[in-house]
């Protein structure tokens, strides 16, 4: 039977297809990580061949004889310190000796009469190839234990203040101080074996390919149960003898392993990738905290058994994640809301996973999907879930979390599938009995728009999704935590609240005198500390100066920032450019808005399934023989779909813009929008309120325009899941492209459209280059729309 | 009124329907054939739903095209496999085509009720579609069609799924809205269309092999069609010598009846042939 199911999916198309772009975008996203881990991870660049060899043939010279090796080795090391110390000391001498106006020519031989060219030799090799050895020698014996020094006594200090502060040794907040001093303390005494380490750190560091696993995941799983449904052989394969449990039992196997090819083919193109533009990988048999990145793993594993955990992690998380795709696509019992419920669903994930609005600590934050097969996560530090007061660790609440989910949805899957299906009575006793009514919902109104609102709005129950959308908005916007009002952002306001408005003569002094204030507060330490010394002030003057001088220290960094606006005001003026000062922290959120994800998938899904129902339910080649059923009933379609997202658009900006005002304060929105630096390239003579107006009026037209796409797209595809794949790989790519540095992508991202100001600022400011890209969108749109007309109004 | 010139589709290298050409009055005309000899494909063209190689649709004269909106007033379609809305009921969705048709509402409630009656329907037409069973479907797709009162109906199976009381009913009823109209009814049940029919046409593999009225059609094999008596042992081998078109049990053995130019036994009669036995005539090789 597992050989049939895994028949069936390699004759899925779909399937095939959208398997293969994701392997490719992996294997290009990782391409295109690889030479970027490096950077990220601070280390140095690659060696050349030569250096490279030298620097191996010496850990080999190590692990054949680490007691010579180490002698030598601590003997070049003690020289090149030695030398340090003579250098300096000569340096020294010598620059005494020029300031009494002698002969400085004082050498290293005067302060180390034994250094010689052999030495000399020795700390050049040194410098050269051992510095290598020394990066793991210093890391693993002197920066590792002071690491997990400060970690437990810092841990041993919390549980101090909890005491003083009267809680109890049984709350959470002291155990998990409690694990923190334990594990970190046998961490201390790990046997990490010095070795050239190199590739893992940086292999472990990527993460993109989880989304093209996830998205392969979305696209998989509706398909499993409900193609049959769809075909006609669902009743056929449920009249047999193995069609129910054996069947779904069957189906579960082929997901599972479908997840485990995915994750294995993907890793071990990344893992190729990597190890090709890295320089290979060292070896699986010593402890991940060999790596830098991996000093806090609390978990004593080696890098093999990590790379087996991470593998296990994904195929888990993916396994559970498709059972419960697979419940909801059986309630559903539709292909398009199951992969528009996968899409909300990863979104929702995927927003709090990438934005970061939630605390490090919640739990919504840790076991996101994308945060556990980000699995780095789990072993860059210890994280605990609060479970009734007691800790919880990390790895082990993954393994429950997903493994709950993973029974629990396979059982309501089972149950769901293999129940007979029937009119649902509920008898309260022998003469009473309840039927649930066959009666629909009439329609309200006889037109043809309003039949078609009936049809999809209420009598498709798009309405409820709808209504889910909104609540979603709602719930992710509610729980977006305020940034809280620093105090650099509190000094930034204040100077603001000073300076809010034209630039003055009187504001450009202000801003001079509080300078030279600053400066002589920060350089007269010294000052007063002798002439407190020597009691020509008080104490209590002295801490008044030494009250300013730290308020000074505190507010310097803002008053740069506030001497930076200054100059962008200036060289505005030069521009011609008359702007203000304006208070930018509010503006610059504003502006920088991502497009909204759960608008987008709505969008996606509810523009393909307008046409597709009526392809899909037959009743195309009837419509398209009434009066009104071919360019009125088209005509009719596009406005349901340009209305219902224009208003779910208008409504999600509208509700974007009350949560921006609760967070942050905006002001001076009638000063020319240049006045924001962000917004300097502008070449609009325009306010900041009209440029927010425009700001919002694109990001509404994207919505609309994505809408029309996909409306148009449905018409030629026919089926709202090829229509959904095209729009969305169309779209999204670009966009995934761009998150990972290709910034290219941008001229085809849709996204930036959606976003507003993305748009505006790759329009480089300019009116002519804003209208071009417009019109060309536009253009695009309408050409799509007559491209549509064709197929469904014309013969 | 109503004709078709030399109409050609292709699928590829499949010559679905080969110049196709027929003038249509009023009255129900039949299109007989089995699977695959283009009924469909006609259908799909006769009402726009498919562009055609070659050839000509005319009503009154006038090409369809060029019609627009107008041509489609007079159309009423029930397709073979008509697509629902599960989640209408069923006077919902009859309103919702009378929109669609353009039909002022007194009137399209007036047809409704009319309809939903003559179909049967009425008790049920605040009722899901997706309650329906399958015949209740047909029916409420037969409606559809004639709602609007068109002057050409297009009906492609249109007794698919019924049972036999009901596919009288609707044989009846068609043969009554038929008076003024122009009913093109593809089949391969030919009973339902036999003694309704104006005309009949033989399609077989997207060319016209024979046309006319029933009479005539049976008539061209009078004289070949018998009918024997035959022990139950002996049926066999009947079957394996005649084309036996229909096997019956009757009180003095197994009554067969036998396509065949020449007498199959002593005892065998002939007997007045039916349009079926016609149908089975042109098509048995392809059966």
């Amino acid at each position: 039977m597992l050989k049939y199911e895994i028949k069936k999916i390699l004759g899925n198309k779909f399937v095939l297809i959208f398997f293969a772009f994701m392997f490719l975008v992996n294997a290009l996203l990782s391409y295109y990580a690889a030479p970027q881990a490096r950077g990220e991870l601070n280390l140095p660049s690659q060696l050349d061949a030569e250096t490279q060899a030298r620097v191996d043939a010496m850990f080999e010279r190590y692990e054949a004889n680490p007691e010579a090796f180490m002698a030598d080795f601590t003997e070049r090391r003690t020289y090149k310190e030695k030398r340090l110390d003579a250098m300096g000391k000569a340096n020294d001498k010598n620059m005494e000796a020029e300031m009494m106006g002698e002969e400085a020519n004082y050498t290293i031989q005067d302060f180390w009469p034994e250094y010689n060219d052999e030495i000399r030799a020795k700390i050049d090799e040194y410098n050269e190839i051992y510095k290598y050895f020394n990066r793991v020698y210093s890391y693993l014996y002197e920066d590792l234990p002071a690491i997990y020094d400060g970690v437990i006594s810092n841990a041993e200090l919390f549980q101090q203040e909890y005491i003083a502060y009267g809680m109890s040794a049984d709350s959470y907040e002291y155990r998990y101080q409690s694990d923190v001093i334990d594990i970190y303390s046998v961490n201390k005494n790990l046997p990490i074996r010095i070795e050239d380490r190199n590739g893992w750190d940086t292999y472990f560091t990527y993460t993109s390919g989880n989304i093209c696993l996830i998205l392969f995941l979305l696209a998989l799983v509706p398909g499993l149960l409900l193609d049959e449904k769809k075909n006609g052989t669902f009743p056929i394969i449920r009249a047999t003898r193995k069609g129910r449990i054996a069947l779904i039992s069957t189906k579960y196997l082929t997901l599972l392993l479908l997840s485990a090819f995915a994750v294995l083919t993907f890793s071990a193109t990344t893992w190729i990738i990597f190890g090709i533009e890295n320089g290979g990988y060292s070896s699986l048999s010593n402890f991940v905290q060999i790596f830098e990145a991996n000093a806090y793993c609390p978990y004593i594993v080696t890098v093999g058994e990590y790379l087996g955990l991470t593998l296990l992690i994904k195929i888990l998380t993916l396994f559970a994640m498709g059972s419960l795709l697979l419940t909801v696509s059986l309630l559903l019992k539709n292909h398009a809301l199951s992969y528009l419920s996968g899409l909300v669903f990863g979104g929702a994930n995927f927003v709090i996973y990438f934005t970061g609005f939630l605390d490090q600590n919640n739990p919504l934050r840790l076991l996101n999907i994308f945060t556990v097969m980000d699995t780095e996560v789990c072993f860059s530090r210890y994280y605990a879930i609060n479970v009734f007061g007691r800790c919880l660790q990390y790895l082990p609440a993954i393994f429950i979390f997903f493994g709950l989910i993973l029974v629990g949805s396979a059982v309501c899957t089972a149950v769901l599938y293999c129940r007979t299906p029937g009119v649902h009575k509920i008898r309260l006793n022998k003469k009473i009995k309840l039927s649930i009514p066959n009666r629909a919902f009439p329609s309200l109104s006889r037109s043809v728009g309003g039949y078609e609102v009936h049809k999809h709005m209420i009598a498709g129950k798009w309405i409820l999704l709808l209504v889910a959308v909104l609540l979603i908005k709602g719930y992710t916007v509610q729980t977006t935590d305020a940034v809280a009002y620093s105090f650099s952002d509190a000094v930034y306001m204040d100077y603001m609240e000073l300076l809010e408005g034209e630039v003055t003569d009187e504001k450009l002094a202000y801003i001079e005198d509080e300078r030279a204030n600053i400066d002589y507060l920060m350089s007269a330490e010294a000052e007063m500390k002798e002439k407190y010394q020597k009691k020509e002030i008080t104490f209590a003057e002295y801490m008044e100066f030494q009250d300013d001088l730290e308020t000074a220290k505190a507010k310097e960094p803002v008053f740069a920032t506030v001497e930076a606006q200054r100059d962008h005001l200036l060289a505005l003026r030069e521009r011609g450019i008359e702007g203000d000062f304006v208070y930018v922290t509010g503006w610059n959120h504003m502006f920088t808005r991502s497009f909204d994800y759960i608008l987008y998938a709505f969008a996606l899904v509810f523009g393909a399934v307008l046409f597709t129902t009526e392809y899909g339910s037959g009743m195309a080649g009837i419509l398209r023989t009434t009066k009104h059923g071919r360019g009125r009933l088209f005509a009719t379609k596009y406005v349901l779909a340009i209305a219902v997202c224009g208003v779910l658009a208008i409504i999600f900006g509208f509700v974007d813009h009350m949560k921006m005002t609760e967070l942050y304060t905006f002001t001076s929105g009638l000063s020319p929008v240049q006045s924001l630096p962000m917004l300097s390239e502008i070449k609009w003579d325009i306010t900041i309120n009209q440029y927010l107006m425009i700001f919002e009026t694109l990001r509404v037209l994207g919505v609309i325009l994505l809408g029309v796409i996909t409306v148009s797209v449905s018409i030629l595809g026919k089926k709202p899941v090829n229509t959904m794949a095209v729009v969305a790989l169309t779209t999204v790519i670009p966009y995934v492209f761009r998150r990972f540095g290709l910034g290219f992508a941008c001229y085809v991202d849709f996204t930036t459209l959606l976003s507003g100001n993305e748009y505006l600022m790759l329009a480089h400011g300019s009116v002519l280059y804003f209208v071009l890209f417009t019109l060309a969108v536009i253009g695009g749109c309408v050409g799509l729309i007559l491209w549509g007309r064709r197929k469904w109004v014309k013969v | 009124m109503f004709t078709i010139k030399s109409l050609s589709k292709s699928y590829g290298s499949n010559l679905a329907l080969n110049k196709f050409t027929y003038h249509f009055d009023h009255g129900i005309y039949a299109l007989l054939g089995p699977n695959g000899s283009g009924k469909s494909t006609l259908m799909n063209m006769v009402t726009q739903n498919l562009k055609p190689d070659e050839g000509e649709i005319l009503l009154d004269g006038t090409l369809i095209g060029k019609l627009g909106h107008t041509y489609r007033e007079k159309l009423g379609f029930m397709p073979q496999y008509p697509g629902m809305y599960p989640s209408f009921s069923a006077l919902d969705f009859l309103r919702y085509m009378a929109t669609l048709k353009g039909l002022n509402k007194k009137k399209a409630e007036e047809q409704i009720d009319e309809l939903l009656h003559a179909v049967e329907l009425h008790d049920v037409r605040t009722h899901r579609i997706g309650s329906f069973s399958g015949g209740m479907k047909q029916r409420l797709a037969l409606a559809q069609a004639l709602l609007g009162d068109p002057e050409i109906v297009i009906l492609d199976e249109p007794t698919a799924g019924l049972d036999p009381k009901q596919r009288i009913a609707i044989r009846n009823y068609i043969a009554s809205v038929a008076l003024n109209k122009t009913v093109i009814i593809a089949t391969h049940v030919v009973s339902d269309v036999e003694f309704i029919a104006r005309e009949a046409i033989m399609l077989k593999k997207g060319v016209i092999s024979d046309s006319g009225s029933p009479y005539e059609l049976t008539q061209k094999i009078d004289g070949q069609v018998w009918q024997t008596v035959v022990k139950p042992e002996e049926v066999q081998a009947m079957q394996d010598k005649f084309r036996v078109v229909n096997i019956q049990n009757g009180e003095q053995g197994v009554i067969l009846r036998i396509l065949s130019d020449v007498k199959p036994t002593e005892d065998s009669i002939p007997v007045v042939p039916s349009l079926e036995d016609y149908y089975l005539h042109v098509f048995g090789d392809i059966l």
